[in-house]
């Protein structure tokens, strides 16, 4: 190597170097780290203590079938992900008309975006608090009786995914509206001389033509689900109760119990989770996206 | 033409249901911030108060509510003990409580979230700019051996879902007592594959020649880096910045890891905090939850474009 290419790799290593730092520390050094502790039992005070496959082992075989319980709940919270994607997908269509006014209609819509889950959880933790709630005034005026939403272990998670969606249905409109907008109008001039009806076009050119949208919302929106937790938090005051998700396993065992070597062994079960769930979406969602 | 004109009036008052799902929660959140206490329960999204003096036949007596009627209160003069019917508009008025705001920005340190969640926020969106930017130019520009090794390993732990990464960041900050530190909030926070990631992307698209009529010129690559590559990416820190921005200013998970020290709380998890102590105290919670809901959406009312552009480039995650 001559001085000059020398001198060249040395300004790379420079630009280079805080990036470097942050990704040793906080990213692939914890990744590493934490694969290596699943193997051990460390309380943080007593010396970690090598214990082969037993945490990944204790995750399936702990009394009460409690894996089953979380990992059921965990599973539970996707159902937000087509749920916000439908809302979004027809919010999204409806400002894409570009009649009068949408600009008002855009920004209200794209206001949950920016707020922290905790404020907005807040509020939420009110709208379906069971004797002065709004959505339970709401109901009664159907003649529904009053829903316990986050007392009665069958509905909190129900309670909890509407919070979800209506912040999540935000976000993925954004997203729809911007994709869109990508979609040139002559499509549906063809379609309207075809003699398409608005629903027909909708169903046969927008549906199918966001196909790469749909695989990102449905990706980014498992990911997200499957960590939820500021909303579990909030609304359960921070013990989870029905509603206890793996994220909240994770947290109860390294932050409470100090179990750091159980708590990373349950962390590498997301990430495994992740990875299929990811995966399925490429499998079943990814090969149709192609011919957009 | 009669169709055409229905479709469009289907389609305004569909939007005006999506606007009803999205504004509704603010409306009634915020009227029940205004409430007088004891009305909170009332049933009714306007603030009204009960005065316990009426003015009868020309005189103000006080008096006590012993009935409620839909429209009259039956009550008893303190006075002379007579019971009268009185109109419901005679005993009560709207009036916002105001002093709810005020109450509440004293129950907790409010003020002090609000100086806590500026600073962590503000170090952490310009430190992820600084390293990001460098080592995005580093990626795409610069020359050194084992770079893209480097820079696949980088894509690679972008795939490890965050909370694999915080028990062992936790220990770290433990073994250096940064726990209950701002800096235990700011420094992991400091770096990210995926800002670097973008970045990178984005410096790839920038045409060489500049870059090559710079170096003619005589500057060197940091030169290039400030007077080429950073001026011509506006948009793309932009977005970078709002997304990191917002992320950092609501996120909960860490923050309420490392935190404990009251003062010390952002504000996500400062109104966590608030939230457990005023239990079922809803319009003291709804002022809490306004107070940092409206500087939020005041801001992204003057930045909107900008915010909703950058949500778009980053594909921003709620």
């Amino acid at each position: 190597m001559n001085t000059r290419s020398f001198r060249h790799s040395l300004v790379g290593y420079a630009f280079l170097l805080p990036n470097i730092v942050g990704f040793l520390l906080f990213a692939l050094g914890p990744i590493v780290f934490s694969f290596l502790i699943s193997f051990f039992n460390w309380d943080l005070f007593a010396r970690p203590v090598f214990v082969d496959t037993a945490n990944y082992e204790t995750i399936f075989t702990e009394p009460g079938a409690r894996f089953w319980s979380y990992f059921g709940n965990t599973l539970f919270f996707l159902i937000v992900v087509p749920v916000q994607m439908a809302v979004a997908l027809f919010a999204a269509w409806l400002l894409n008309e570009n009649m009068k006014g949408t600009l008002f209609f855009k920004v209200l819509f794209f206001i949950p975006v920016v707020l922290s889950v905790v404020s907005i959880t807040i509020v939420w933790a009110y709208i379906l608090d069971t004797e002065n709630g709004l959505l339970n005034q709401l109901l009664g005026f159907a003649g529904v009786s009053k829903v316990s939403w986050l007392y009665d272990p069958a509905w909190i998670k129900v309670g909890i995914s509407l919070m979800v969606v209506w912040q999540g249905s935000a976000f993925s409109t954004i997203i729809y509206y911007a994709a869109l907008q990508g979609i040139p109008d002559q499509l549906y001039e063809v379609a309207m001389l075809d003699g398409a009806g608005r629903w027909t076009q909708f169903l046969r050119i927008t549906v199918p033509l966001l196909a790469p949208t749909h695989v990102f919302l449905a990706i980014t929106g498992c990911i997200g689900a499957l960590q939820l937790f500021a909303p579990i938090y909030v609304m359960t005051h921070g013990t989870a109760g029905a509603a206890h998700n793996l994220i909240f396993e994770v947290y109860g065992k390294a932050y409470h119990e100090f179990s750091m070597g159980y708590a990373s062994a349950l962390s590498w079960m997301l990430f495994i989770l992740i990875f299929i769930m990811t995966g399925l979406h490429w499998r079943f969602l990814g090969t149709r996206a192609e011919y957009a | 033409m009669k169709t055409r004109s229905i479709t469009t009036a289907l389609f305004y008052l569909l939007l005006l249901v999506f606007a009803a799902w999205y504004i509704v929660p603010f409306v009634w959140a915020f009227a029940t911030s205004v409430k007088q206490p004891g009305m909170v329960f009332d049933g009714r999204w306007l603030p009204y108060e009960r005065t316990h003096s009426i003015s009868i036949d020309g005189q103000v007596q006080e008096i006590r509510i012993v009935e409620e009627h839909d429209d009259t209160f039956l009550v008893r003069v303190v006075g002379n003990n007579e019971l009268r019917e009185v109109r419901r508009s005679d005993v009560e008025r709207l009036s916002p409580n105001w002093n709810n705001y005020g109450e509440t920005w004293q129950a907790v340190p409010f003020g002090q979230f609000f100086l806590n969640s500026i600073l962590v926020t503000v170090c952490i969106t310009v430190g992820q700019l600084i390293t990001c930017s460098l080592g995005g130019y580093a990626f795409a520009r610069l020359q050194f051996p084992g770079r893209d090794t480097i820079f696949f390993l980088y894509l690679a732990t972008m795939m490890i879902p965050g909370p694999v990464l915080t028990v062992p960041i936790y220990l770290l900050l433990r073994e250096y007592h940064l726990l209950n530190t701002y800096q235990g909030v700011i420094l992991p926070g400091l770096f990210s594959a995926y800002g670097t990631f973008l970045l990178r992307q984005f410096f790839l698209t920038i045409p060489k020649d500049l870059e090559d009529a710079a170096r003619i010129d005589g500057a060197g690559s940091f030169g290039v880096y400030m007077r080429i590559i950073l001026p011509l990416s506006g948009p793309a820190l932009a977005a970078l910045a709002t997304f990191v921005f917002i992320g950092s200013w609501n996120d909960f998970f860490w923050p309420s890891i490392v935190l404990t020290d009251p003062d010390l709380l952002t504000l996500p998890v400062g109104l966590a905090l608030f939230n457990d102590l005023y239990l079922f105290q809803y319009s003291r919670l709804m002022a809490g939850s306004m107070i940092s809901i409206i500087p939020a959406i005041l801001l992204y009312l003057v930045f909107q474009r900008f915010i909703t552009r950058g949500v778009v480039m980053t594909g921003l995650k709620g």
